[in-house]
């Protein structure tokens, strides 16, 4: 495990395992999206509504996922000081991003016809905001710090400090009293959901589970091909200049062709 | 099924999630294309443009991931 934690060898396995992602996702997403619509039955209440579920409950689960994802990957930069643990951080902040505001999106959608608002400062809603803000807080930061290795410590510090919002998400419906209905699937005493709507939930959150994984991969990938451009660079304008060989940091030296 | 009242409500919502994911998808490949073409252009020894995203797409780019 410890021989792909490399730029090279994980190039050389994401070319594999892109594919691969790529196609399970597309045939997770099709049979997901024929149980979610055609299958799946409408609730007793919500009507045809509650098939924006299958849309909203897996976005959230990947929007609390992917930041714990970053939480290790931040764990890995400022305890091991790994390069590849901070591009893997960084390549999923915009994905996490990208998750929680269609969560954000898709539950405002259905809360117009079912609670008769767009947003409401409930517990589970804020404290999804927040992580959203978090999300692009970090992306920010990323981009606003030049040096590098400064920029990976200071968005490592900042996501293991924002993980202290995953709990809070999580038991947000149980320690507050809230609009958003408490945990139906993810509960002691099993998911209260009827099964012929939590077939299609479980596959649609596997489709984006496999989404997420083919993204992953492909952004890590760029991101270890950005700071391989940037070193080359930086060699090649300190060669035309005469200048040591050594110009660029000891950060991006593992990018190192 | 389109007889439901909030029907519209489900339609916009499989669009925006439509638009978000292709939206990541176009974005990554977006810029995948654009760092092979600059890791090209550097390989090659040509000036580096500080735009280094403008060039055309040569089809006997050198895969830049082989450059280990």
């Amino acid at each position: 495990m410890s021989n792909y934690a490399n730029p090279a060898n994980f190039l050389r396995l994401a070319r594999v395992l892109v594919p691969l992602s790529a196609t399970l996702t597309a045939l997770s997403l099709g049979v997901g999206l024929y149980l979610a619509w055609f299958v799946a039955p409408p609730d007793y209440q919500q009507g045809e509504t509650v098939r924006i579920m299958y849309l909203h409950v897996p976005a959230a689960w990947l929007a609390m996922l992917i930041y714990v994802v970053m939480t290790a990957a931040a764990l890995g930069t400022l305890v091991w000081r790994h390069p590849l643990a901070d591009a893997a951080q960084k390549a999923a902040a915009a994905l996490g991003a990208s998750f929680t505001l269609l969560c954000l999106g898709t539950g405002s959608l259905w809360g117009k016809p079912m609670w008769g608002a767009w947003w409401v400062w409930d517990a589970r809603l804020t404290s999804v905001l927040v992580l959203f803000l978090i999300y692009l807080g970090l992306v920010a930061l990323w981009r606003t710090i030049e040096d590098p290795g400064k920029a990976a410590r200071a968005a490592a510090i900042f996501t293991v400090v924002g993980a202290v919002n995953i709990p809070i998400i999580k038991f947000s419906v149980d320690w507050w009293n809230t609009l958003h209905q408490p945990a139906s699937v993810f509960r002691l005493g099993g998911p209260a959901i009827a099964p012929s709507m939590l077939w299609p939930l479980v596959v649609m959150a596997l489709a984006f589970t496999f989404l997420f994984v083919t993204l992953y991969l492909m952004a890590i990938r760029n991101e270890i091909l950005r700071r391989r451009l940037r070193r080359l660079s930086i060699l090649a304008a300190g060669a035309k200049e005469q200048a040591p060989a050594d110009a660029a940091s000891a950060w991006e030296a593992a990018y190192e062709p | 099924m389109s007889h439901d009242p909030h029907f519209g409500f489900v339609i916009a919502a499989y669009a925006l999630g439509f638009v978000i994911v292709a939206g990541m998808i176009v974005t990554i490949l977006a810029d995948y294309m654009r760092l092979k073409q600059a890791l090209w252009s550097l390989s090659r020894g040509t000036r580096q443009d500080p735009d280094i995203g403008r060039g055309d797409l040569n089809p006997q780019n050198p895969d830049p991931e082989s450059f280990e």
